[in-house]
């Protein structure tokens, strides 16, 4: 340590230390065979993978040769022997891939409203988990055309801390998921979709998910099998596992309405790698699997890939289940399997997003004015620009905050147009008031953002202009309201705009 | 970068692939490298980076943003590392003459100037990824703000002001080694 002051790092002084920084990477063969993999199983592009392979043996040039070349090594090596139509000996079974598989991520409202943004049309359809609470908000109908659906002056939206997205619910939903409507948070799944209304981007609400044990976001297989809750029909699950199915066999000649399952071939999830179909052409189940309709294989594999012999590739990736009522196909015995249907996949999102630029500073009423029509239109994760003065209130100790809120009544922030004082004392009392023109932004805001924060001699904080960077979000009205004493629980209330500053410019 | 060459490698052109990054892996590595400071990190940084430039190759419109584009998802990959681990393993490096007398050796320079090396580095450290990496693309790189913006997506004026606060960081994160 020394008293002497900072000095500030030259330019030169930062190029000579990340320079040395850098150089302190070791040349060797670059190692891109796991991630490079994983990456690539499952998605939409993994075909080109294995036109990559051929190509490269014919010979290109140098790093980027050493470094698609050992993925063209590793990757047929790391596909077991169930990938391949049998030979001869036992058909069976590798053990699970070692390595896990390439998991989506349980985005944010916020977050899923970036992604769409920045990847235009390129997510329509792609199932989604999504975190947050599930709330309707009462709006009054319009006028109805004559033809036009029904109004019922509800909007449902999942919404948290970082936006709000609309929802369109089926009665599949309603009907299917016992966790449908919920208030509290939860990883609901949404379909991405092309609609656009009045406040921004709707999505399709598929239901609730089930969360596997250990919390995370997929069971296994043998998971489902061992845990009666999850049986349940109508709950979703997210299974990471194989999907195969059996070469075409004879149906029976009667069926029962349960005949798309086992009839023309066989489909199941497995935890491991398995391969049903045999040396000599006949197949056999696996010891543990979900029985699926008898097209999931067609509909849902992430590269359907048959042997010209009838068998399939397995096919791994994480995929979205219904559990369904058991049947037996007549005449057959009943299979232990559980049986479900595939919703879709869970494929990973690009990692392509970036948060869409802002615009150009306003000032707080004129956000309040663009909002005052479509309030909730601003909390589609847009950023705003806003100049004004950041001021919050000392901590008001006879407030009891909603749990866990940052907009509880034990202080409140606001950005203004004027350097206003939301605070003021007298011998005998304080009092807290918010602006007539104001942007209510979460508790804590002042301190991390306003340039200098201070209190002056009485206490109160200074107010302190600047350039901020806020996003709308929809919170329960009640946060901001005084709660009952002993009550833990989140407050339900009409839904209302605020706002939260991510950043000082 | 040849355009042409873009275009094959997009349509899945394996050749035109490995001579579109076979240039590129060394600098990447350097980058992340200097973003990261930690090896194995780096690397898996521009493994994944390559595998996401080939995955997603196809859906790039704009080729002559190849350059920013697979920047960027270089700097995302770096990020996410660092965030993604936490890393905890901040290397808080204890600064004693013999150190810095290996150093010496290692390096070259005088004491004084390897000590201020290792106290930049350490204030480095504690920097949040985003402002290693626009100070790495700025000072190692030699980026221009144009170019910086075109690979994080914002604006020119952001850059300057991102770049502006990344130093200030730096400063404040440096005062805390004298």
């Amino acid at each position: 340590m020394s008293d002497a002051p900072a000095r500030p790092p030259s330019d030169d002084a930062i190029r000579a230390m990340l320079t040395e920084r850098a150089g302190r990477l070791t040349p060797q063969p670059l190692d891109v065979t796991g991630a490079f993999a994983e990456a690539l199983r499952g998605s939409r592009q993994e075909r080109r993978v294995w036109r990559l392979w051929p190509a490269l043996t014919a010979g290109a040039s140098l790093a980027a040769l050493v470094a698609v070349a050992l993925v063209a090594v590793i990757l047929p090596s790391r596909v077991p022997t169930a990938s391949s139509p049998p030979s001869a000996g036992p058909s069976v079974v590798s053990p699970a891939s070692a390595a896990p598989l390439a998991t989506p991520v349980v985005l944010s409202p916020g977050q899923l409203l970036e992604a769409v943004s920045a990847s235009a049309d390129g997510l329509v359809g792609r199932l989604v988990p999504l975190r947050g609470a599930l709330a309707s908000v009462i709006h009054s109908c319009p006028p109805r055309p004559v033809g036009a659906s029904p109004c019922n002056g509800l909007t449902p939206y999942i919404s948290d801390v970082t936006g709000g997205i609309r929802v369109r619910v089926t009665d599949a939903v309603i009907h299917g998921s016992e966790s449908a409507g919920s208030p509290e948070s939860q990883i609901w799944i949404v379909r991405v979709t092309n609609g656009r209304e009045a406040d921004g981007l709707v999505v399709e609400l598929i239901g609730g998910l089930k969360q596997g044990p250990d919390g995370g976001l997929t069971f296994t297989v043998a998971q489902l099998l061992a845990n009666h809750d999850e049986s349940r029909v109508g709950s979703l699950v997210a299974v990471d596992g194989w999907l195969v199915r059996t070469p075409l066999h004879s149906c029976p000649s009667i069926s029962s309405s349960g005949a798309r399952y086992g009839c023309p071939s066989d489909v199941y999830l497995t935890d491991t790698e398995f391969q049903p179909l045999r040396a000599d052409g006949s197949s056999l189940g696996p010891t543990a699997g979900i029985d699926l309709p008898a097209d999931a294989y067609e509909q849902w594999a992430p590269e359907p890939a048959p042997f010209s012999t009838g068998g399939v590739v397995p096919q791994r990736a994480v995929y979205l289940l219904r559990a369904m009522p058991t049947t037996c196909p007549v005449g057959t015995a009943c299979q232990s399997f559980r049986q479900a249907e595939v919703l879709g996949r869970l494929d990973p999102l690009s990692d392509q997003v970036s948060s869409p630029e802002p615009s150009d500073a306003q000032t707080v009423a004129e956000i309040i004015a663009a909002s005052a029509n479509e309030p909730f239109a601003f909390a589609d994760g847009r950023q705003l620009i806003v100049h004004g003065w950041l001021v919050r209130t000392p901590q008001l100790p006879l407030c009891r905050p909603a749990p866990e809120s940052p907009y509880g009544c034990d202080q409140l922030d606001y950005v203004t147009d004027l350097p206003f004082q939301a605070w003021s004392s007298t011998a005998t009392s304080v009092s807290a008031r918010g602006p007539d023109v104001g942007l209510r932004v979460q508790n804590g805001a002042y301190d991390a953002f306003a340039p200098d924060p201070r209190q002056d001699s009485d206490g109160a904080y200074i107010p302190r202009e600047g350039t901020y960077v806020v996003r709308g979000v929809i919170r329960s009205g009640c946060e901001t309201l005084p709660q009952p004493e002993g009550s833990v629980a989140p407050c339900a209330g009409p839904a209302v705009l605020f706002w939260e500053i991510v950043e000082r410019r | 970068m040849d355009p042409a060459l873009i275009r094959r490698a997009q349509t899945g052109d394996v050749e035109a692939f490995t001579a579109l990054v076979a240039g590129r892996v060394e600098p990447m590595q350097r980058t992340a490298m200097a973003i990261l400071g930690h090896e194995a990190d780096a690397h898996d940084a521009v493994s994944q980076t390559l595998a996401t430039v080939w995955r997603e190759l196809p859906r790039l419109r704009d080729v002559a943003a190849f350059d920013a584009w697979s920047t960027r998802i270089l700097v995302h990959a770096c990020r996410r590392l660092l965030r993604g681990r936490g890393r905890a393993r901040v290397r808080e490096l204890t600064i004693d003459i013999a150190e810095a007398g290996q150093a010496v050796a290692s390096a070259g320079g005088s004491t004084d100037e390897v000590v201020e090396r290792l106290a930049l580095e350490r204030a480095f450290e504690r920097l949040d990824p985003d402002a290693r990496a626009i100070l790495v693309l700025h000072h190692l790189e030699g980026r221009g703000l144009g170019e910086i913006g075109a690979i994080l997506g914002i604006r020119e004026g952001t850059v300057k002001s991102r770049l502006y606060a990344a130093r200030r960081a730096f400063e404040r994160s440096l005062e805390r080694e004298q």
